[in-house]
């Protein structure tokens, strides 16, 4: 026998007998915040491919989608602050080993960059003001650096919400370098889920279904590997992957994550692409219910053990 | 100066004086807590061990949760003494995150992250930490690791002891004498 136990005191709410000082806002930024990187990401990249005249959702629609997830992600995670009103002391100075800083600041230029990269489109509610055109010529001279910056800020925004995690030694479930990769995976998928489901264009459709079944493929493996790594490791590490594994959260992690939110809709996307008629926003709802309870289950689960 | 504590695992009785000192020192509401009382039971009847230890913030000198800090509101003061700032901290909770201790709490009353201080400003003030000061048992040792001539290094050259967790590589400041 070897067993442990707090004798007197250790009682401090949120914090004992099981950590949970992080809850449902901070997965749903998480989950918001890799949605909109992977929308920016793609736009910005069919831009700099020269694909914006032939393929305009994702310049469009969806850019307005990635505005929006990012505002309501940045509130949620505001109001998840105890003392909101120090907010400001994040932007006070730039710390390289902290990841919140890095995320602070990245929320800080990717949000104006996105603003200024969706405001040249199709503004009709204004359009009847003259200064709306100067503003768009003038932006339109910068749009090939704004894409290139968003190509960067969006790939660190969606590794450092993992990074947010994996920086945690105490906490072996993230403790793992191969989280925030996951991450950025999951918030790609979930971008081009967007994009998918506000295009009424087969053909452009099909490209990006193409791009996600592999996206899928990917994620899917680096899952099996994340597995594999945390069931070799610690006893600690062990007793964290077996909570998604074939513990407490393995109903939600096999059911929501794997089967709803990655191989069901990547079954969709390869039916689709083989033509077969599917509802479009079947497979794009799919992934983005289980990027959200993927990020969810990590953020509870990762904090028990 | 590099501040430290050591615990004598075989006179702690783990009464909870030193929990108690320290809730009063700091005013701290009903039900938290800046230090702890542990016992770990080993073995099988008849040969059976326990062990008592008192428990806070390890002070650690390689300590996670002044890294993940975005505002460097946890910091290391003098001493090695790993401190909050609370006109820096913003409540964000990756400090209560990071400690692999579950030593810190958001003090309900203003939102700060906080934990146990080694007492610094009693320190400062030439006195002991209120915990070190109440022990029954006088099973607690608090000195500077730097002077060779202090009861803590005597204790520690001399006495088999260990840290908490060392596998997390946070090089912990609280000593426990076995």
């Amino acid at each position: 026998m070897n067993e442990e136990l707090i004798l007197y005191g250790k009682n401090n709410p949120h914090v004992v007998p099981q950590l949970e000082v992080w809850g449902f806002p901070i997965s749903l930024y998480l989950f918001l915040g890799g949605m909109a990187a992977g929308i920016l990401f793609f736009t910005s990249l069919f831009y700099l491919l020269k694909k914006d005249k032939t393929m305009p959702v994702p310049y469009t629609r969806a850019t307005y989608i990635a505005i929006a997830a990012l505002i309501i992600g940045t509130i949620a995670l505001l109001f998840d602050l105890h003392k909101i009103l120090n907010t400001w002391r994040l932007y006070t100075h730039f710390d390289l080993q902290a990841p919140m800083s890095w995320g602070a600041w990245t929320l800080l230029a990717i949000i104006p960059l996105a603003i200024l990269w969706g405001v040249p489109y199709k503004f009709s509610f204004i359009n009847e003001y003259k200064w709306k055109n100067r503003f768009e010529t003038n932006v339109a001279i910068f749009r090939k650096p704004i894409a290139v910056l968003l190509i960067i800020t969006s790939v660190i925004l969606g590794v450092y919400t993992g990074m947010l995690l994996s920086a945690f030694v105490a906490r072996p479930l993230w403790n793992s370098n191969f989280l925030p990769i996951l991450f950025l995976l999951s918030g790609l998928s979930s971008g081009i889920a967007v994009i998918i489901w506000l295009n009424r264009n087969s053909l452009e459709r099909n490209i990006f279904r193409r791009i996600d079944i592999w996206l899928i493929i990917f994620e899917l493996s680096l899952l099996i590997v994340y597995a594999i790594d945390l069931f070799s490791g610690s006893e600690a590490q062990v007793s964290a992957i077996r909570q998604l594994a074939g513990g407490e959260f393995a109903f939600l992690f096999w059911m929501m994550v794997i089967f709803v939110g990655l191989v069901i809709p990547a079954v969709f996307e390869w039916r689709e692409l083989r033509g077969a008629k599917i509802p479009t926003y079947v497979a794009p709802v799919l992934i983005l219910i289980g990027g959200l309870a993927f990020r969810m289950i990590i953020v509870q689960a990762g904090q028990l053990i | 100066m590099r501040y430290a504590m050591a615990i004598d695992t075989r006179k702690c009785v783990g009464c909870g004086d030193c929990v108690v000192a320290c809730q009063e020192q700091y005013d701290i509401p009903a039900g938290y807590c800046r230090s702890w009382i542990a016992e770990q039971v080993k073995g099988k009847y008849p040969n059976v061990s326990m062990e008592m230890r008192s428990e806070r913030c390890n002070h650690c000198a390689d300590a996670p949760c002044v890294v993940c800090c975005p505002t460097d509101s946890s910091h290391i003061s003098e001493g090695g003494i790993v401190l909050t700032d609370p006109d820096l901290c913003i409540g964000c909770g990756a400090c209560i995150e990071s400690c692999p201790y579950d030593a810190r709490y958001f003090d309900p009353v203003n939102g700060n992250a906080t934990k146990c201080t080694f007492c610094h400003e009693r320190v400062a003030g030439g006195k002991l930490p209120a915990c070190v000061e109440v022990c029954p048992t006088y099973c607690m040792f608090f000195g500077d690791l730097d002077d060779p001539n202090a009861e803590i290094t005597k204790l520690l050259r001399e006495r088999d002891y260990k840290t908490l967790k060392p596998e997390m590589g946070t090089e912990p400041h609280i000593f426990y004498l076995s």
